[in-house]
C-alpha cells in the first residue's frame, strides 16, 4: 500500500506498507530530495519524527487493518 | 435549518432535560468504599441485591478482558478476589453499559475502543501512574460521548440537525451542537459524571475531551489523552456513528505526552488488547 504524505520537515514523500507491524521494515519512508537532493528512504521507526503524531497514529491503524491480526476491519481496497 | 432554539446549560438543564441518577446499589458501593469500617461482605451485598448490575459485573469479571484464568461464581468471591477498587469500576462499568443498551452499536463500540485505548495509555504510555488502574482508564473512554446519548434521547430533532450540519459543513460535531443548541455532549456529559459524584479527573477529562484547556490545570494531561484515544479509536475502521472531524492541536499532543517511541508503544497497547472490544460489546447487550 502507498499513501502520498506531508512529512513535518516541509516535504512531500510517500509512505510504503508491505507487512506487520511486528516487522521493522513492515513501514517505510520515501522522501524525495531527502539526501542531498537524491531520493531517500527511511524505515518507520527511524522517521517518526517526520510524520508528526497525527500521522504516526493514521499509519499504523493502516499498517494494523492491512497486515495485522488483532482484528481491526481491512480496509476497503483489500476486502 | 437553524430553527432551533438554543440554551446554556443551565437553561437547557433545568427546561428539558433531566440526569439520570446513578443506581442507589452504586452510590452506596462508593460510599462504603469510603467507609474505613466497611466489609467486603457489606459490598457484595449491595451488588447482589441489584440484579442487573450484579450479572454484568459477574460477566465482565469472568470476560478476557480481565483475564483472572479461573471461573468466579459469585459476587462475593469477586470482591474477595479482585479488591474493593476495582469492583467500585467494574459497578461503574456494568451501570453505564445498562444505561447505554438501548444505544446504536456503533456509537457503543467507539465508546469501547476509546475506553481499550485510554486502557492501553495507563498500561503502556504517559498516564502511567496518573490514574489508579487500567480499568480505571477505560471508564472515561466509555463515558467520553455519554453527553450524546442525553442529546439525542432529550432533543432528537435538533439532533438530526446537527447530523446533518456535521456533514455539510464538514466540521466537529460538538461544533455542530453548540453551534445549534448551545451546549455539546462535553459539557453536557460532565455535568452527568458531577452528578454521579465521579472523580475529579473524569468529570474534567470529559469536558476538556474537545478542548483539554477546558479541564483544570490539573487535569488537562488526561484530558489530551483523551481526546487522542477517541482519535484512535475514530482511526480503526470500525464502522462510525458520524464523520469523525479531529483538529487536535500541537498542544494537545504536547499535553498528553504521547509523542515519538511512547504513541507507538501505547498505539501497539491498543491493539493488542483490541480483541476485547468485541468481547465487551456482547456484555454490553
Amino acid at each position: 500500500m502507498v499513501g502520498e504524505v506531508a512529512y513535518t520537515d516541509g516535504h512531500r514523500g510517500n509512505i510504503v506498507l508491505v507487512g506487520p507491524r511486528s516487522n521493522p521494515k513492515g513501514a517505510a519512508l520515501l522522501i524525495p530530495g531527502g539526501n542531498a537532493g537524491k531520493p531517500a528512504t527511511k524505515l518507520f521507526p527511524d522517521g517518526i519524527d517526520l510524520l508528526g503524531p497525527e500521522l504516526t497514529v493514521e499509519l499504523l491503524c493502516m499498517q494494523e487493518r492491512a497486515f495485522g491480526a488483532c482484528g481491526l476491519p481491512k480496509p476497503l481496497e483489500l476486502d | 435549518m437553524g430553527g432551533a432554539k438554543t440554551y446554556d446549560i443551565d437553561t437547557l438543564l433545568d427546561e428539558v432535560i433531566t440526569l439520570p441518577s446513578l443506581p442507589d446499589s452504586v452510590h452506596r458501593i462508593n460510599e462504603l468504599i469510603e467507609d474505613p469500617d466497611c466489609q467486603l461482605g457489606d459490598i457484595a451485598h449491595v451488588i447482589s441485591g441489584d440484579p442487573a448490575i450484579a450479572i454484568k459485573t459477574l460477566r465482565l469479571v469472568n470476560s478476557a478482558y480481565y483475564g483472572l484464568g479461573q471461573e468466579v461464581a459469585t459476587v462475593e468471591h469477586a470482591v474477595v478476589l479482585l479488591g474493593v477498587k476495582v469492583i467500585k469500576n467494574l459497578a461503574t462499568t456494568a451501570t453505564v453499559f445498562e444505561a447505554m443498551k438501548g444505544s446504536a452499536t456503533q456509537f457503543l463500540q467507539h465508546s469501547i475502543a476509546t475506553g481499550v485505548a485510554m486502557k492501553s495509555f495507563v498500561d503502556h504510555g504517559p498516564l502511567k501512574g496518573m490514574l489508579g488502574s487500567g480499568d480505571e482508564a477505560f471508564i472515561f473512554g466509555l463515558l467520553h460521548d455519554i453527553g450524546k446519548v442525553i442529546l439525542q434521547e432529550y432533543l432528537p430533532d435538533a439532533y438530526r440537525e446537527v447530523a446533518g450540519y456535521v456533514r455539510d459543513n464538514k466540521v466537529a460535531w460538538h461544533v455542530a451542537e453548540q453551534h445549534l443548541i448551545g451546549v455539546d455532549h462535553a459539557s453536557l456529559g460532565a455535568r452527568l459524571a458531577a452528578k454521579w459524584k465521579l472523580s475529579k479527573p473524569l468529570i474534567h477529562a470529559i469536558a476538556g475531551h474537545h478542548n483539554f484547556q477546558a479541564a483544570d490545570e490539573d487535569c488537562r494531561k488526561i484530558a489530551a489523552a483523551l481526546a487522542i484515544a477517541d482519535l484512535l479509536a475514530s482511526k480503526t475502521g470500525l464502522p462510525s456513528y458520524e464523520d469523525p472531524v479531529f483538529n487536535l492541536s500541537p498542544e494537545c499532543w504536547e499535553r498528553s505526552g504521547l509523542r515519538g517511541d511512547d504513541l507507538v508503544r501505547a498505539v501497539g497497547g491498543f491493539f493488542d488488547d483490541f480483541g476485547t472490544v468485541n468481547e465487551l460489546m456482547v456484555l454490553a447487550h
